[in-house]
């Protein structure tokens, strides 16, 4: 044994995140690879993860899984009844109905037999993964090859809103065989009377309410019904309540006067009411798919109200106390009676825009907003309040006035964050809660991943930019991914928009899987815990997220490597682990920086390295020392033999080496294990530990012996 | 319950921590003592051969049928001497009073205990009237006996827990010049209402009820043995959707 005199101990090494600089500190790591930071302080290997279904007795996944996933997503409806798990795969977005192992999901778009039938067209061209977002009315869901954009809730799924606006009208109305002769007027066309003189509907049916009355109260005689002209208009409205464009306004239908010092038709004594007329509209045509109502607009009388607006038309019954949601509550009708007089009808129409195709969408400020239209990619929309698919006319904003793509949307407590690919706006209510005003945060530094925001414990916003990755604090964007910029440097600027993100709800770590070098899936992921960074490569996955439930599962959409080396597509539960499914072993690492350049002047003499481990395994780790700068493909050190996972004097209960009733139970506890090591004489040393099977970490130290008399970095 | 996973995977030469193993466990038992969820079954797994009458949803039902018709006409119109208004008033058929409040239909009222569940109601009756009133067409003598022409209209509705729902309603809600806006004034006139409503735990009544409406002229009032609606053939049946 070495003699310990001289030896000196470095303060113990709690090593959680890594830092690419070339002169770090000691307790900071080179790299820290597929270790996640547990509850209890420790790294720990990545666990699992566990197919979200699979067959228990083959293995097998679900048919639905395609080697393509572009997205996943969970929410919640319903205040929680109904739950709802969707996955874009391959030329299809399904939903989950239920466990069964070998076909669980439905198709919601996609090919023949879906909800709705889309082409999707699965192709590998970089694209947005395919969005989600949740409202209170349903799950809106955007695929990103051109296609509309669908509202879901579990059941029923159509088309966000309508794309189109109805064919007009057609109205009908009394019509005057000969308007020079007083029996000919109003005689013919629609609404004529048929029965007593002067009534234009049978009796039972009462009269009619069209027409404006001028009355003639300084004589004994009566009034008489002015001429008169009405348009008409109607909008389909969806299952969801979404309003589509106002159909062409209908032709003009006229009413010619009609009195008793006009035309002589009715009697002196006659109140002008009972000529007032009733008016048909025809050719309303039945809406789309997922049409359940009409909502009909009139003009009041054009020659006489001094007003051509449009007025939304109530349902004959009871309209304000049923609540009804349109004038015609159905989809199969084509004629519309009107009796509503002018006097009733009082709110506009509002005036709807055909919904674009777009990419983005974000609910915030109580709207939904979408943005990244096809023809317009920097324009950004509200819906209206309540109707997520009802986007008026006029209400669009371009926050870059430079036009730029817009690249992200967030909500945030402080606004809607809209970013473009090199710049950052917050967009909020205007004054006095009139409108919407776009405030600069920032006109360098953008987003290039919509996918990649995600809101820390903190309340920070995380994202992608170009430069690698930045928080937003509510006061500033700070570049956060500085000091791994080898790493993210590295990441495929053309893929970089495919990235996805997710703050762990059990470890608080933003993560976010990105595709580096020349690769064209998301194949590492960096995980930022709010003080610095870690890596993990456990997973490829295209699309990730957390379910909405109390379970908080982080489930990820892509490729997973089996035990027999070959890839596997499907939905994964990270973090969760199914024992017997045949995972490839996970290779965890811990690298040290370069120990210590400070003091590398001096050459000193690695001997011992302790590490702090916690029993995790009946076997050991690999240790790696690597001298003065050079890690080399074989270290000046290496052993996979002494650094064991357990004290072989208190070797703990293990799974299939212990009996049931063999053994007490105990919780795993820490123990200090001792490497002794031999590196002399070197300026400076890193330590690399690495295991195939699970570990977990909680600290090193090691014992340097210095070299006195002699010479630290070279100097020449 | 949603789909869970075990927390650890154990495999070959993992040392068992207590704690580990208890989450695992934990988890499930967790789930179980709170509420399965629709995930948890396997697909198309619901189905008549496995559920039980009533699982999801129970009918109730009210019915009555009316022997009204004479051979010619109503028996409101008509007995066997010729045109006696109110005269021959089938024993099953109810006289709606000429109260103008709202009444409960005879034998239309069910009450039933339920949880948190959605109400599918339906109301379906046949209305007649009788009326002293009778009309002459222009330029001649003949006379049609009983048109009421006069009389306001009849509304039946919903109610629940007497509640009324308002959408039910039949008619329009206000006058306007329509002297028979707020209510049905037809012979033999089939209607039908119906409504979707969620109701809390509990007991329950639904109900159909009727009223006559106000004539124009608030004074005006009607002889209940002569001009008055009536409800023959009807019944209520509602869905208790779990």
């Amino acid at each position: 044994m070495s003699d310990s005199k001289g030896r000196k101990t470095l303060e113990p090494l709690v090593l959680r995140n890594q830092s690419n600089l070339l002169i770090s500190p000691a307790e900071v790591a080179d790299e820290i690879e597929n270790l996640v930071y547990t509850r209890e302080g420790t790294l720990r290997s990545v666990e699992g993860p566990a197919p979200l279904i699979f067959d228990t007795a083959t293995n097998a996944l679900p048919s639905e899984y395609s080697s393509q996933m572009f997205g996943v997503y969970h929410t919640t409806l319903r205040g929680g009844a109904t739950d709802l798990l969707l996955m874009h795969s391959g030329d299809n977005i399904y939903s989950l109905t239920g466990w069964t192992p070998t076909s669980p999901f439905k198709k919601v778009v996609g090919t023949a037999g879906s909800l709705i039938r889309m082409d999707l067209n699965a192709r590998d061209t970089p694209q947005f993964p395919t969005q989600f977002e949740t409202t209170p009315k349903g799950v809106v869901i955007v695929p990103q090859n051109e296609g509309r954009a669908v509202f879901y809730d579990g059941e029923i799924a159509t088309p966000l809103g309508y794309d189109s606006m109805p064919p007009a009208a057609l109205g009908h109305g009394p019509e005057s065989t000969d308007p020079t002769k007083p029996s000919k007027i109003n005689n013919g066309g629609y609404a004529v009377s048929r029965m007593n003189a002067g009534f234009t509907l049978h009796e039972d049916f009462g009269f009619g309410r069209l027409g404006t009355i001028e009355g003639r109260v300084d004589s004994e005689i009566g009034g008489r019904m002015l001429s008169g002209a009405y348009q008409c208009s109607y909008q389909w409205i969806d299952y969801f309540g979404n309003l589509s464009p106002l159909a062409p306004r209908s032709n003009e239908v006229r009413i010619q006067e009609q009195g008793y010092w006009s035309d002589y038709t009715l009697s002196s004594t006659a109140s002008p009411e009972i000529a007032q007329k009733q008016l048909l509209w025809s050719n309303i045509s039945a809406g789309p798919k997922g049409t359940i109502g009409r909502v009909f607009s009139r003009t009041k009388d054009i020659l006489n109200s001094g007003t051509q607006e449009l007025f939304i038309v109530p349902g004959n019954v009871g309209w304000a106390a049923s609540g009804a949601f349109a004038t015609m509550p159905d989809n199969a009708s084509t004629q519309w009676p009107d009796n509503v007089p002018d006097g009733w009808i009082l709110s506009q129409p509002h005036d709807v825009m055909p919904v674009p195709v777009f990419k983005l969408c974000r609910l915030s400020l109580g709207r939904l907003w979408i943005a990244n239209t096809t023809d317009d990619p920097g324009i950004l929309i509200p819906s209206m309040p309540g109707r997520f698919g009802t986007f008026l006319r006029d209400s669009e904003i371009f926050p870059d006035p430079s036009g730029g793509a817009i690249t992200g949307l967030w909500s945030t407590p402080s606004g809607l964050m809209v970013f473009t690919a090199t710049s950052t706006f917050i967009l909020n209510v205007g004054a006095e809660g009139q409108g919407f005003t776009a405030a600069t945060l920032n006109s360098n530094v953008g987003c290039v991943a919509p996918s990649s925001l995600a809101t820390l414990a903190n309340g920070g916003v995380v994202w992608l930019g170009r430069e690698g990755f930045y928080v937003f604090d509510g006061q500033q964007i700070q570049l956060i991914s500085g000091h791994i910029s080898r790493e993210t440097d590295r990441i495929n600027p053309v893929r970089a928009k495919e990235a996805v993100a997710i703050v762990d709800p059990t470890s608080k770590e933003y993560r976010c899987w990105v595709a580096r070098d020349g690769s064209r899936t998301n194949n590492k992921c960096f995980i930022f815990d709010g003080q610095g960074w870690r890596t993990r490569k456990r997973e490829k996955l295209q699309s990730v997220c957390v379910t909405k439930d109390h379970r908080k599962y982080v489930i990820g959409a892509g490729k997973v490597t089996k035990s027999d080396s070959t890839e596997v597509s499907g939905l994964w539960v990270l973090d969760r682990s199914v024992g017997h499914y045949p995972l490839a072993p996970v290779k965890s690492a811990i690298e040290t920086s370069w120990i210590t350049w400070p003091l590398s002047k001096d050459k000193k003499t690695v001997k011992t390295v302790y590490l702090a481990f916690r029993e995790s395994y009946i076997g050991s780790v690999r240790v790696k020392v690597y001298r003065d700068w050079r890690k080399t493909a074989e270290a000046e050190y290496e052993d996979s033999t002494t650094g064991t996972l357990y004290l072989e004097e208190d070797r703990p209960p293990a799974w299939d080496l212990s009996e049931w009733d063999d053994f007490s139970w105990f919780r795993n506890r820490p123990f200090w294990k001792k490497v002794d090591v031999s590196v002399p004489a070197c300026e400076v040393y890193k330590i690399r530990i690495e295991a195939d099977h699970p570990f977990e970490f909680i600290g090193m130290t090691v014992d340097e012996e210095p070299k006195t008399g002699g010479f630290g970095t070279r100097i020449s | 319950m949603p789909i869970v996973i075990p927390k650890k995977g154990f495999t070959a030469d993992t040392p068992i921590d207590v704690n580990d193993m208890n989450e695992n466990v934990e988890v499930f038992v967790q789930e179980i003592q709170g509420s399965l969820g629709e995930h948890n079954w396997a697909a198309n797994a619901f189905n008549s051969e496995n559920l039980e009458d009533g699982a999801i949803i129970r009918a109730y039902e009210a019915r009555e049928s009316v022997n009204w018709y004479t051979g010619l006409a109503s028996k409101l119109e008509r007995d066997s001497s010729g045109f006696v208004p109110g005269g021959g008033m089938p024993a099953d058929g109810h006289k709606v009073s000429t109260r103008y409040e709202w009444e409960t239909i005879t034998d239309m009222s069910i009450v039933f205990t339920a949880g948190n569940s959605i109400l599918w109601i339906t109301f379906s009756c046949q209305i007649d009237f009788s009326s002293t009133e009778n009309s002459t067409a222009s330029g001649t003598a003949v006379v049609t006996y009983g048109t009421g022409k006069d009389l306001p209209g009849l509304q039946v509705g919903i109610f629940i827990d007497g509640e009324l729902v308002s959408e039910t309603v039949t008619g329009a809600m206000d006058r306007s010049n329509d002297t028979r806006g707020e209510g049905h004034h037809f012979r033999r006139d089939p209607t039908v209402i119906d409504c979707v409503v969620p109701i809390a735990p509990g007991q329950h009544v639904v109900s159909a009820r009727a009223r006559m409406a106000r004539h124009t002229d608030a004074d005006k009032s009607y002889d209940s043995d002569t001009d008055f609606y009536a409800v023959f053939n009807r019944q209520l049946y509602f869905l208790e959707m779990r």
